[in-house]
Parts: C-alpha cells; structure tokens; sequence
C-alpha cells in the first residue's frame, strides 16, 4: 500500500485484496499482457505456416544446433538470476554482484548469437526483399515470421538487460549490495526474466525443430 | 476511528505545494488525469462529430459543395473525391472508438470515478497513470498529422482489411497515411493497457476498509472487469498492428495473399492470409464492443437506482452479468466474419456463442426495469439520460440478435442495417451514458451544476434528432443499401429510398447543431454555474462524501465502509438515502449487505 499512502495519511485503513504487493500483481498483469501478446504473434506463425503447401525443413534454414546453444544460454541466465535473488535474500553482496554479472554477461551471450545468426541470414540474402528468398520455399512468409517472431523476443531481451544492468549497478554503488528489504524489486526483474526465457522455450521448438 | 489523532496527521497531507506544471500538466493525480482525458475526448467528439456531417452530407446530397470543407480541403470544384469519403468515414469510425468513446468512459470517467468510489487516495501507479496520459498525447498529434500527408488520411475502413490496407498502391491513403493510424493505435493501446494493469491492481489492492468486492459500486464494478477485458484483448490488436506496420513499412508479408493484382501488378512472391488479420483484429475489437458499453452499464445502473430512489434491483446478477458478457465477449469476434469466406461450421459456432450474449444483457434490461417499478423517479437529466440508454440499448441488443444468425447476417451484412445497429449501441448507448455521466458527476468534478433546463432541451432534441438520424438507416439497410458506397444514386435500386438519406443527413445536421447546446451550458456551467453542495443528488457513493471537488488525496479523514451504495429510501433509516460511510443503525442490520 505504500504508493497510496504516500498522498494520504497513515490511519486509513484497507481491505486486504490479494496477499500480494502492488507491484507484483501489476508485475504478473502485466506478464499476462505480454503472454497474450506473444500468443498472438505465434498463433499468427501457426495459421500462416500450417496454411501453406510448403516450409523449410528443419534444421535446413534455421540451424538446430544455433537455437540449441541460444536455448542453453537463457536456461542457463534463468539459474543464476534465481542464484542472485537467493543472495540478495541472504544479504551476500559478493554473490548477488556475481550473479548478476553472470546474469547479465549470459544475456549479452544470447544476443551474440543471434546477432551471428541475424547476419548469417542477411548474407544469404534471407530477409524481407531479400535475393535469397526465392531458394527456400514460401520464403517471404517465413522470413517474415522468423524475423518478426525472434525480433520482438530479442526486444524483451534488450529490456530485461537493462534492468539487470540497473540492479547490477544498484548492487555496485552501494558497499553492501542491494538491501534484503528491497528483495522483491530482484524479484520483479527475475519474474520478468523468466518470461523472456519462456517465450524461447517455445519458439525455440516452433521455428528450430519442427 | 480515532478521530482525535487523525486531526493532527491531517495537514500533514495536503500542504506540501505542487508547482502549475505538477499539478496540472504532468499531474500524478487521478481526477487531474481524468480530466485531461475527458477534455482531450471532448475535443475528438468534435472532430469525429464533423467528419460524420461531411458523410451525412454526401450521401443526402452526392457531389454537392460541402459546406466549409470543401473550402479547407481546397477540393476540386467542391466536390469530395470518392477515396476523400472513404477516408471520412475511416477516420470518423477509427477517432471516435479509439478516441473518444474508449478514452471517456474508461480513461476519463474511469480515472476520475474509481479511486474515489472505492475510498483510496490515489491508483496504485500514479506515475504509471500520468504515463499512460502522456502515451495517448502522443498519439493525438500522430492521428492528426495523417490529415495532411500525401494521399489523405487513412482510408481502408477503421477495420484496415488488407490488402487494402497492406499495399501503398490500394488506395491513395494506404500511403503513409495509413503508417500513421497504424502508430496512433498502437499509442492509444500502450496508453489503455497501462491504464488497465493499474485499474486492476486498484480495484484488488486500494479498496478502503469496509469496501467489500460486493459492496463496490456497479461502476467500480464495470470498469474493473472493462480493465480485465483490455489486459486480456488489447495485445492481440497491438501484435496484428504491428504485423501490419512490418508489412508496409519493412516489406514483410503476414496478411497480402499469393497472386494478388493491384494496378496491374501481380503479386507472386507473397504467401499471406488476409483473414487472418480479420481473426487478430476482431479478437480485440469484438471485446472492445464490450469496453465501450459495459463501463457505460455500471455508470447507468448507479445512476438509475440514485433516481428512482430504490435499491438497484439484482445486484449480484448485475455484477455476473457483466462478467458474463465479458467472459462471452471473448468467443464472439468471428460474427463479423460469416461473409468472409470463413469456414461456415466454424460461423455456427459463432453465431451461438453470439446469441447467449442475449442472456446476460436481458438480464441486466430486465433489472434496470425492475429497478424503476414503484421507485420514486425524479426525471433529472442524468436520469433522462439513463432511460434514453435502456431504450435505445434494447433497439441496438435486438438488432444484435438479427445479425448474430447467420442466414440473416449474410442478407443484412454490409449494409445500413448494420450501420443503425452499432450507432444504436454506440451513440444511443455508450454517449448518452457519457452524458448522462457528464451532467451527473459535473458538480463533483467542477463544484459547480449544469444548467437543468438547458440540459433537458438538449436531450430531447438529441433523442429525437438521434431516432431521425439513425432509425431510418435499419430501413435503408433492409432495402439493400451498402454501407461505404459514396454515392448511394447510382445504384437504380436505391433511388426510392434515397429521400431517407435525406432525411437522414438533415437529422444528423439538427443532431450537430443541438450539441452546442451542451457545449454552451458545460462550459457557461463551469464558470457561472451555480455552486453544487457536496452531495446534491442525495447519493449513496463514496465520491459524493468527498469534498467538492474532492482535493489531492481525496478524503481529509479516514474512511470506511458500512454497506452497500443503494440503500435507497431503506426503512429505518432518517433519509431517504444512506451513504455507505453511514454506520447501521440497530434496527436495519438484520437485512444489512
């Protein structure tokens, strides 16, 4: 309640409405909205690529090994941001900066990847009016969707990173790292970053492996 | 309450001085937001008012000098272009959905209304409130600069079908013109879904104590499942915008069909489905046809039990009504579509899912009815406002109804008879509800009352002006007449009926007129209006309990909550009215809610 009873005074008293902060119920709304939005994008994928006669096979285009590494990654980054919220609960600065780094230094990983993977495409001539698209079968539908799809991902990515980066920071300035009492804004991050992990963990299948 | 201590924190909280910037342009505020919102709406209706007359106008009077805009649009030999009236009619349907109908009832009266009717001081995110303001002003200019750019505005109906709406060669406003509708929505939407997440965190977290989920108004009640609906359904349109916006801007392909000629170009190289932008598009508009009239619902429900001086009949069936069109309103979106081409098993689904919705909407019309048996009504003109929507809701449910069976739809679809259908949902339901809570909530927003007399010539000439307007076109609809056509005397078929469109336009012209009117008084109210006591309608609510208007942080001393808001002419109590801060007397608590 704290956001409301700054403007008001302290003897007003409230329903209890869910045993949740404000910010972690707007945080989980918010994740909903996000959730629905990639539905979105991916059950556009699933009429488009069902609808047509024909799609690259598997691991032809899209390298499986590529979306596999990137897959680790991210599964990887998911531990350690849980590793840096376990050491913010425990008060161990050193831990929490390390995770975090780690956290931060994996999702710069991810990003490599698929800048490797980006560039290979666009050599090929694999993107929207690109000369390659007529070697692959429905080829503008399918860079479309792959660019769209593993785009808006990367985005969240970006924007996760910087909040880790502002947590990192936050840890840095502070000798004694971020305090216990502010544990649920590592949480909300760690919540946010394991959205993004999610949503790859059903692309990764979608547009690597069938 | 101790009273005593609460005295002393009291001036702790309101003396702290906002400079004109905070406090009124970049204001943390719920009531200031509201407001920014409402006049920001007031300003859209406007020009979503003129574009509907300029329609009107061509289709009375086809390739006659319009008055004025033919002036300002330097158009040739007077006459409007036939892509100048698509465009009209895009940009009247996209400004008043998305600009002021949506904006005023859930972001202006919304802003304003849900704070104080649950007792909290502020929304959970004030910042994130002001955001989400700030979002939506950015869209305003976006949506008026596509006026100007090169081939007009956007023209491809407010629906943007591709591939009309997907290829710059279509249709001169599928140029940049289109680009920029598609920027403003996706504003507008980022705007409603922070406005969403924080409604809904308010209404679950910020309720003052006492205010139980079943005792909050049928407002409160309205705009929080309103909010669920845009959480839910608003990404999905926003995800379809953007696919559209990388269609035409970085030569994706997602929605134009393979083999398709425009100008004489084919268009081999494609592989997309328009249908599928119609299925994303209709996921959120379907639900957004809910967010533009359940929030007016629950305005109207307070309204009416304030004015019939009765308890409002059926309140838990109320509430799960609402939540039943909502929740229906989900697995509906495909009736817009049984002319498409679609599957046509897929259209009975539809079209039964469509029909149950008849059955929470008889609900909350039977018990809007049942309200009003044996009250003591006061015609006020809030309360005639109210009644106007019942009325005209039901025209609008039934012709609903028609068109939800598919054989009927695939007769009326397109036409007119659609076209009278959703201006009786969405003019003769969400805006007289918005006026109907314009001239209610006036005296607690501005201190100040509306002119009573003013405002009852104003409704009565808007309702009969509003019947003349759109009655007719159920006619002109079941006669054949197309919608989107420029010019209806063409067609041999249409030359009997085309003195309705006359007497259309000439309604719709009275209908214009009558509306300054209500400018007139609003805003000659608002400075000269006589003083409003704090609670002048005699009303149950929290917000009539506040100060008026009620000052940052809303309620100077605690709050809490006693019972439900329609304890109307309740016996054993001394008025005929008790506020929900009113302790039960002894003698009333055996039937307390």
């Amino acid at each position: 309640m704290a956001e409301a009873a700054s403007v008001g005074h302290a003897h007003q008293e409230y329903e209890v409405g869910l045993p949740l902060s404000n910010a972690k119920l707007a945080m989980w709304l918010f994740l909903a909205t996000e959730i629905m939005f990639f539905a979105a994008l991916i059950s556009a994928y699933v009429v488009l690529r069902w609808g047509l006669p024909a799609w690259p096979e598997p691991d032809t285009v899209l390298k499986a090994w590529i979306g596999a590494v990137n897959t680790m990654i991210l599964l990887a980054s998911s531990a350690t941001m849980a590793f840096s919220l376990w050491s913010v609960e425990r008060g161990d600065a050193a831990k929490q900066r390390l995770f975090l780094a780690l956290t931060l230094l994996l999702g710069f990983a991810f990003l490599g990847v698929k800048a490797y993977e980006y560039s290979e495409k666009f050599a090929h001539g694999y993107y929207p009016g690109g000369p390659g698209l007529s070697e692959i079968p429905s080829g503008p539908t399918f860079v479309s969707c792959y660019f769209t799809l593993t785009g808006f991902h990367a985005l969240h990515v970006i924007a996760g990173l910087v909040m880790l980066a502002w947590l990192l920071i936050w840890s840095l300035v502070r000798t004694e790292g971020i305090p216990k009492q502010r544990y649920e804004r590592v949480e909300l991050v760690g919540l946010y970053w394991h959205f993004v992990d999610v949503v790859w963990i059903f692309l990764f299948p979608l547009l690597y492996l069938i | 309450m101790s009273t005593a201590s609460v005295s002393v924190e009291r001036p702790h909280a309101h003396t702290h001085e906002l400079s004109f910037i905070r406090a009124y342009v970049f204001s943390e505020d719920h009531k200031v937001i509201g407001l920014q919102f409402f006049f920001s709406g007031l300003v859209f209706f406007l020009i979503g008012g003129l574009l509907a007359l300029a329609i009107r106008w061509q289709l009375a009077w086809p390739w006659t000098q319009v008055p004025i805009l033919s002036q300002a649009f330097s158009l040739t030999a007077g006459q409007m272009p036939p892509e100048f009236y698509t465009m009209l009619f895009t940009m009247h349907g996209t400004i008043m959905i998305f600009f002021v109908i949506i904006p005023m009832l859930n972001a202006a009266f919304g802003n304003y209304l849900l704070p104080l009717m649950i007792g909290a001081r502020d929304m959970a995110f004030p910042k994130l409130n002001m955001m989400s303001y700030w979002v939506m002003f950015l869209a305003f200019p976006v949506i008026l600069a596509s006026f100007f750019v090169e081939g007009g505005a956007a023209a491809a109906g407010w629906t943007a079908y591709p591939p009309l709406a997907s290829i710059k060669e279509a249709a001169p406003g599928s140029g940049p013109g289109q680009t920029l509708w598609l920027l403003a929505l996706i504003l507008v939407g980022t705007s409603s879904m922070m406005g969403s997440v924080n409604y809904i965190t308010t209404v679950i977290k910020c309720r003052v104590k006492g205010m139980h989920m079943l005792r909050m108004p049928l407002t409160v009640w309205a705009l929080f499942i309103t909010a669920i609906l845009q959480a839910f359904a608003l990404p999905v349109l926003t995800a379809a915008l953007f696919m559209q916006l990388l269609e035409r801007t970085l030569g994706m392909n997602f929605f134009v069909p393979p083999g398709l000629l425009i100008n004489g170009r084919t268009i081999a190289e494609a592989g997309g489905h328009p249908l599928l932008w119609q299925h994303l598009f209709w996921f959120y508009s379907h639900p957004a046809v809910y967010i533009m009239i359940l929030p007016a619902m629950g305005m109207v429900s307070d309204i009416m039990s304030c004015f019939a001086r009765k308890p409002i009949f059926g309140y838990k069936a109320m509430v799960y009504a609402i939540a039943g069109i909502a929740g229906l309103g989900f697995i509906v979106w495909a009736h817009h579509m049984f002319v498409s081409g679609m599957n046509p098993y897929l259209g009975v689904a539809f079209m039964t899912a469509t029909m149950l919705i008849a059955l929470p909407s008889g609900v909350k019309v039977f018990n809007w009815l049942a309200t009003l048996v044996g009250g003591k009504i006061e015609f006020s003109v809030p309360m005639l406002h109210a009644l106007a929507f019942v009325s005209l809701f039901i025209i609008g449910g039934l012709s609903g109804l028609y068109m939800a069976a598919t054989p009927v739809d695939m007769h009326i679809h397109d036409t007119y008879f659609i076209v009278a259908h959703f201006h009786y949902v969405l003019f003769g339901g969400s805006t007289f509800a918005i006026f109907g809570a314009i001239t209610y909530w006036f005296p607690k927003m501005f201190g100040r009352k509306m002119n009573e007399t003013l405002g009852k010539i104003h409704f009565a000439l808007t309702f009969i002006f509003f019947n003349g307007t759109f009655f007719v076109m159920h006619l002109l609809g079941i006669h054949g007449h197309p919608r989107r056509i420029a010019d209806p005397t063409l067609y041999e078929f249409l030359h009997d009926v085309q003195s309705l469109n006359v007497f259309s336009t000439v309604c719709a012209l009275a209908l214009g007129a009558t509306q300054i009117l209500f400018v007139i008084n609003m805003f000659y109210s608002l400075f000269f209006g006589e003083r409003a006591e704090q609670n002048p309608w005699r009303a149950n609510t929290l917000e009539w309990q506040a100060p008026t208007p009620p000052p940052h942080g809303n309620f100077p001393e605690p709050i809490e909550v006693h019972r439900w808001p329609y304890d109307y002419s309740k016996p054993g109590c001394p008025e005929d009215y008790a506020p929900q801060t009113q302790p039960l007397a002894a003698a009333e608590a055996a039937t307390a809610h």
